[in-house]
């Protein structure tokens, strides 16, 4: 867990320590992609939505469903770019079915982690991290990321769950922070389906939206809206 | 990287968009993959169209005005509408502007894959083709149009021509015309070209007068050099040949070949589906059955100005304007029989004839209002001129009103007095049921009679109703029965059995409403206008309702009425009786698109109407 809204050189620092520590191929190719700096005008930066679905909330004993994710280039959400893992594993869908609509005869086809974590980096390459509740979704990534490679997941992270919030209390409101409800304040539609991909799609939505609204045609810089995770 | 997948929540809301609804699996597919999703905040300064690189923008969500440079209005989008089509289409550039109405998505699909769809699906490609032409009719709606000024020859010429050759003598043609009942014949040479004219008249001046022989060769006689018309000629443009000219006769020519005689009297008969002409006609009847007969070219009229793209509005009016002419010839022939009144009065129309806004099917709704000074007697001679006009009406297939809404029935043929007792008893004590069938009074017009009798009157509604919450309420209560037909998964709603199964009713469910909200606004402040369209442009001047909103319903009334007149020439054309019953399934899907829009915005302004004026009823 590290804090990206330090200094370039820490930032530079640190991603150095890393690569110097990794073992594994595809690891090593991820961090040697140039993140932007962080006074890089956040409309120039190339983000990748992510979203998770998992069997439950503890990254330590529940594991990842699917992977869904996209691109977002030149403020605009790029679908060609967009992907939906399942992902196998021998421990069954159980309970979150209900949640997820994912059933356990739909996983038979499905990519098992390791080649997901890799598809997954190789599109992260040069991106900042785009999430809605980054502090769950890191968690479950940094557990797949170790288990994989011996180490945790170095990325500059946004959340827009953290921006929501920082919004709300400037403006002395405490309503829901969930993502469907974050995205009505918006006037953004709401999707009757929910999957990996959607809500990476939906959060990537809401994210635009955000920045529209709370720096209009402004440049600013990046590390304003980064998180510390 | 592997291959693209679709997100379903895109793919979905595409797949419910005309035209790619029309899109194989795949296609729809491969469309969903190659969009890009932007956001846009209401208010947002206008932002240039990126023209240098040209995408097709599809609204997913909020609303959109595509302005051009001079701020112009050009187009207001919604979901599932499109901009930025024309120069995808044209590849020129355009300074057009967007501006963002309500926040909102745009998706947007590159030149490539917005021509690749159009090359590999024609309803695709036909639709944005329409639509460009959609557009750049919306931007010239405000030019007047005279049909009649737009026919062509070749709409009129009903017979071939009658020919003869240069060298045939003038007694074989006398009787090749007398058999073929011609008064002239186009001479052409040894080649089949076209060399010359003769008439009735050349044969009496030429050969008769002259003292000639009927062995004379025509082309001795025959007129050279004639001037000639085309089958793309205007019939405008030979009627003022002939009149320049002073001749009748004019020889319709293709590629230097006779192919028909264009005459005066072709001029006179396409006149007929004039409404000019007609009122003129009507003026000169003395007898309900000259009258009958000349009525029966009003289906004709209907179908040339349908045919000639008049607006909805348009041909209301027109319609009316002859409904208005017939009315007051059979109030002067009722006058010629029965003497002159005893007392001054008015005749008024009520509903479609006062709104000005009838169709192929109208029934009469009227009433005569009489001077207060009527006694028992005099009411004799009224009810008499009545019954002859509501007869006459009916001949002339303007059914009677089933509701007896009618100037030969007792109770609306009235003095005065008791005409503003009966609006009053409307307005003060309304009730919805009371006022159910009371509406159409509201629009009253004076067709024939002493205006300021009825002005009288209608100052008295209006003053009485102006302002008036409850009364407003329960007329708003009603209008509000009358929905769009439209599920709340934007399907249609057609009846489920019956002679109009998987139909609905146009006038029903989607003018009367708007006419409703016409009439509702109009009340509310007194004004004396009666039309529709007149009705919601003076609501806009007395600020009742936004120009956004009244040029919506307007547009939405238009798209309607258009679509009715359309329904109802197609079943003249057949034979058919005309109605009001339209199958949604019989559109095409832009048709349907746009009656969606339509009805959506009918929704919307009931809405409105429901928060201003039910409150009266709480």
């Amino acid at each position: 867990m590290h804090a990206f809204r330090r200094l370039d050189w820490v930032f530079r620092l640190r991603q150095k320590r890393y690569l110097g520590q990794c073992q594994h191929f595809v690891m090593q190719q991820y961090l040697k992609s140039e993140f932007p700096p962080g006074k890089t005008d956040y409309r120039k930066v190339n983000y990748l939505a992510v979203d998770l679905e998992m069997t439950g909330l503890d990254a330590q004993s529940d594991h990842i469903l699917s992977i869904g994710f996209v691109p977002i280039e030149n403020q605009k959400v790029i679908l060609s770019g967009a992907q939906h893992i399942l992902i196998n594993s021998d421990l069954g869908v159980g309970q979150s079915a209900v949640i997820h609509g994912i059933h356990d005869r739909d996983l038979e086809e499905a990519t098992p982690l390791e080649t997901a974590m890799g598809i997954l980096l190789e599109a992260l390459q040069g991106k900042v991290l785009l999430l809605h509740c980054a502090q769950l979704d890191m968690a479950f990534l940094n557990v797949a990321s170790k288990r994989l490679y011996g180490q945790g997941l170095f990325v500059p992270v946004v959340d827009t769950m953290a921006l929501e919030d920082i919004r709300l209390q400037r403006q002395g409101r405490r309503d829901s922070l969930r993502l469907g409800d974050c995205r009505t304040r918006y006037h953004l539609p709401e999707y009757a389906a929910h999957n990996a991909l959607i809500d990476a799609v939906a959060t990537a939505e809401l994210f635009l939206a955000q920045m529209r609204y709370r720096f209009g045609a402004h440049p600013s810089a990046l590390r304003q809206i980064l998180s510390i995770v | 990287m592997t291959i693209s997948v679709e997100v379903s929540a895109v793919l979905d809301f595409l797949s419910q968009c005309p035209p790619f609804d029309q899109l194989s699996e795949s296609q729809l597919a491969h469309a969903a993959t190659r969009v890009q999703i932007a956001y846009y905040r209401a208010g947002d300064a206008a932002d240039p169209l990126d023209y240098s690189c040209p995408q097709l923008y599809v609204v997913r969500s909020g609303a959109f005005e595509v302005r051009d440079s001079d701020g112009q209005l050009l187009d207001r989008v919604e979901p599932g509408g499109y901009f930025g089509y024309p120069s995808l289409l044209t590849g020129d550039t355009i300074a057009n502007r967007l501006v963002v109405i309500e926040d909102g998505l745009l998706y947007r699909l590159d030149q490539n894959i917005f021509q690749q769809l159009r090359s590999n699906s024609r309803p695709f490609d036909r639709f944005f083709n329409q639509a460009h032409a959609k557009r750049l009719r919306h931007a010239v709606r405000f030019k007047e149009q005279n049909f009649h000024l737009t026919r062509r020859v070749g709409d009129l010429i009903a017979r071939k021509a009658v020919t003869a050759l240069a060298h045939e003598t003038v007694v074989d043609v006398a009787r090749k015309m007398t058999q073929e009942r011609v008064s002239s014949v186009m001479v052409i040479g040894d080649d089949g070209y076209l060399c010359g004219l003769v008439t009735d008249r050349d044969l009496r001046v030429r050969v008769l007068a002259e003292g000639r022989g009927p062995e004379t060769l025509l082309s001795e006689v025959m007129t050279k050099d004639t001037l000639c018309v085309s089958l793309d000629s205007l019939v405008f443009e030979s009627l003022l040949l002939m009149t320049e000219h002073n001749i009748h006769h004019l020889p319709v020519i293709a590629e230097g070949l006779p192919v028909a005689m264009l005459t005066t009297t072709d001029l006179v008969k396409s006149q007929k589906s004039d409404p000019v002409y007609l009122i003129g006609e009507i003026s000169r009847k003395d007898t309900v059955e000259e009258l009958r007969k000349v009525s029966q070219d009003i289906p004709e009229l209907l179908r040339s100005l349908i045919q000639a793209e008049a607006s909805g509005d348009q041909i209301g009016r027109l319609l009316t304007t002859v409904t208005d002419a017939l009315t007051r010839q059979l109030l002067k022939q009722a006058m010629d029989k029965l003497g002159k009144p005893p007392l001054s009065f008015a005749w008024m129309a009520f509903g479609s004839q006062g709104r000005q806004d009838q169709t192929a099917i109208s029934d009469q709704d009227n009433g005569l209002l009489v001077a207060d000074a009527m006694t028992p007697d005099d009411d004799e001679y009224f009810k008499a001129l009545a019954n002859y006009v509501n007869k006459g009406l009916d001949q002339c297939g303007y059914v009677l009103c089933p509701g007896d809404v009618m100037a030969s029935t007792d109770i609306w043929r009235q003095p005065l007095v008791s005409w503003k007792k009966k609006f009053l008893s409307w307005i003060n004590q309304p009730s919805p049921k009371a006022l159910m069938h009371a509406s159409i009074f509201f629009d009253m017009r004076c067709i024939y009679g002493d205006e300021k009798l009825f002005r009288q009157l209608q100052e008295t509604v209006c003053r009485a109703a102006s302002g008036n919450e409850i009364f407003l309420a329960n007329l708003a209560a009603n209008a509000l029965k009358l929905t769009p037909p439209m599920g709340f998964f934007k399907h249609f709603v057609v009846g489920r059995s019956g002679e109009h199964k998987n139909t609905f009713d146009m006038k029903l469910r989607g003018i009367m409403p708007i006419n409703d909200i016409a009439r509702i606004y109009a009340l509310s402040v007194g004004s004396e206008e009666i039309h529709t369209l007149d009705r919601l442009q003076d609501a806009v001047a007395r600020k009742l309702l936004t120009l956004k909103d009244s040029r919506n319903l307007i547009d939405a009334h238009e798209f309607i009425s258009r679509l009715r007149l359309e329904h109802q020439g197609e079943l003249l054309k057949l034979g058919h009786k005309p109605d009001n019953h339209l199958d949604p399934a019989t559109l095409s899907s832009l048709s349907r698109h746009q009656l969606r829009d339509a009805f959506a915005v009918v929704a919307n302004a009931q809405a409105a109407l429901r928060v201003k004026f039910t409150h009266g009823l709480m």
